[in-house]
């Protein structure tokens, strides 16, 4: 079961109930249904896997999947947990709880090699029209901030100068 | 006493005045008026400009009018959310594998681009995983890059698989890191293996409330996981009040 733009999911929903109380995104049906197996409450007898991805763009900032996040990697990395802001009051009680025992794939840039080899596959489908060596993947490489795949597709292949 | 101008003295031989002002002149001159007069009212009469010169009519233009014919409705969102895999114009990559289930989590294979097979493609189309702004249609064949991450992600899966055991994962990075496509990565692994696949595509659309859905579900005090295929009309049912037992349906 997977997920796209968890923090979507990890917030207030933007409906009411008729007493006019907000309704948290957790008491809907579909986003309830993953939620219970995301965070552990219900498991799938036969085993399988539940992920949930976030997203960078146009998404809503949740501050308590954010600090979820955080803690789980200081728990990885054996570091002290981070702390909760005591100055910011959107935090939610229930996403405190729900993100609490998951585990944790930080996704970084490319390396060189796998860079060379998207590249290589970019120039012999036709797109990239450079040759591809050390000096032009480095260059790819850097000027996709240590390399981001989306940066190197839009550098590679959609500026076409 | 008061000063007085000098009268003209007849004996003196003066210059003919002119004063600035004809009208004066003119106004006392009446058959004249008149016939000035009724002169410029026929002009007035006829449209014809009264001082003389040339007269510019600017007709309003109609504003115009759309022509063509418009696309039916939903024929827009069909093109804006199409998703093209393959582009014949790309040249066919020689040499490049299918995806495999025994190259998931080979690790000597990170670094090389692998195809997806037909199968998986079906899938993963159908589960919505291919997004509109990736780079999909680029390229003859879709296919993905192995990555250390994605190895990572075959053998969490596998692992799974073998210990029958739940995995539970959270997917973070910046911007354009790959995230959703690392998704799309462990959905072509699950597809390989035979799995069942629930992919929820925009997290921000599966907070939508379907009227009908939640009214029908009230009335049949239905579990969340019984999904209505039929759609009953608004107005046979009373307006929905959730109450303790009922979970909203999104």
């Amino acid at each position: 079961m997977t997920l796209d733009s968890l923090s979507n999911i990890m917030r207030n929903s933007e409906y009411r109930s008729p007493e006019f109380e907000l309704i948290h995104a957790h008491d809907l049906a579909l986003v309830n249904h993953f939620v219970d197996y995301f965070t552990g409450v219900k498991s799938l007898p036969n085993g399988g896997a539940i992920i949930g991805a976030t997203s960078r763009s146009q998404a809503p900032v949740s501050p308590s999947m954010e600090l979820a996040l955080k803690q789980i990697e200081d728990r990885q990395a054996g570091r002290e947990l981070t702390k909760k802001d005591s100055y910011c009051r959107s935090y939610d009680a229930r996403v405190d709880q729900a993100m609490q025992d998951l585990e944790l794939m930080r996704l970084r840039g490319l390396s060189k090699v796998e860079a060379r080899g998207l590249m290589d596959y970019w120039a012999a489908s036709g797109m990239l029209r450079s040759r591809v060596d050390e000096k032009t993947v480095a260059e790819k490489w850097a000027l996709a901030g240590n390399g981001i795949v989306g940066e190197m597709e839009r550098g590679a292949l959609r500026m076409r100068i | 006493m008061a000063a007085q101008l000098p009268l003209p003295n007849p004996m003196i031989p003066s210059l003919p005045t002119r004063s600035f002002n004809t009208s004066a002149a003119l106004y006392a001159d009446k058959k004249r008026m008149q016939a000035i007069m009724a002169g410029r009212k026929q002009k007035a009469a006829t449209g014809e400009s009264v001082r003389g010169g040339q007269k510019v009519t600017i007709n309003k233009k109609s504003r115009p009018q759309k022509s063509g014919k418009l696309p039916e409705p939903g024929e827009r969102k069909r093109l804006r959310k199409r998703i093209v895999l393959s582009n014949t114009n790309a040249l066919e990559v020689e040499g490049m594998a299918n995806l495999t289930p025994g190259m998931l989590t080979d690790a000597r294979m990170v670094g090389r681009v692998v195809g997806l097979p037909g199968n998986v493609v079906d899938g993963l189309r159908a589960s919505e995983a291919f997004k509109v702004n990736q780079g999909w249609g680029l390229f003859r064949h879709p296919s993905v890059l192995i990555r250390e991450e994605s190895v990572r992600v075959s053998e969490l899966l596998q692992q799974a698989d073998v210990k029958r055991e739940m995995i539970r994962l959270a997917v973070d990075g910046d911007r354009g890191t790959g995230k959703s496509t690392i998704l799309l990565h462990a959905m072509a692994t699950a597809f390989l293996r035979g799995w069942i696949v629930l992919h929820i595509p925009e997290g921000k659309y599966s907070l939508r409330i379907y009227q009908l859905l939640l009214i029908m579900f009230s009335q049949l005090e239905m579990s969340p996981t019984q999904l209505p295929t039929t759609f009953l009309s608004h107005e046979q049912h009373p307006p929905f009040t959730p109450n303790q037992s009922t979970r909203l349906l999104g």
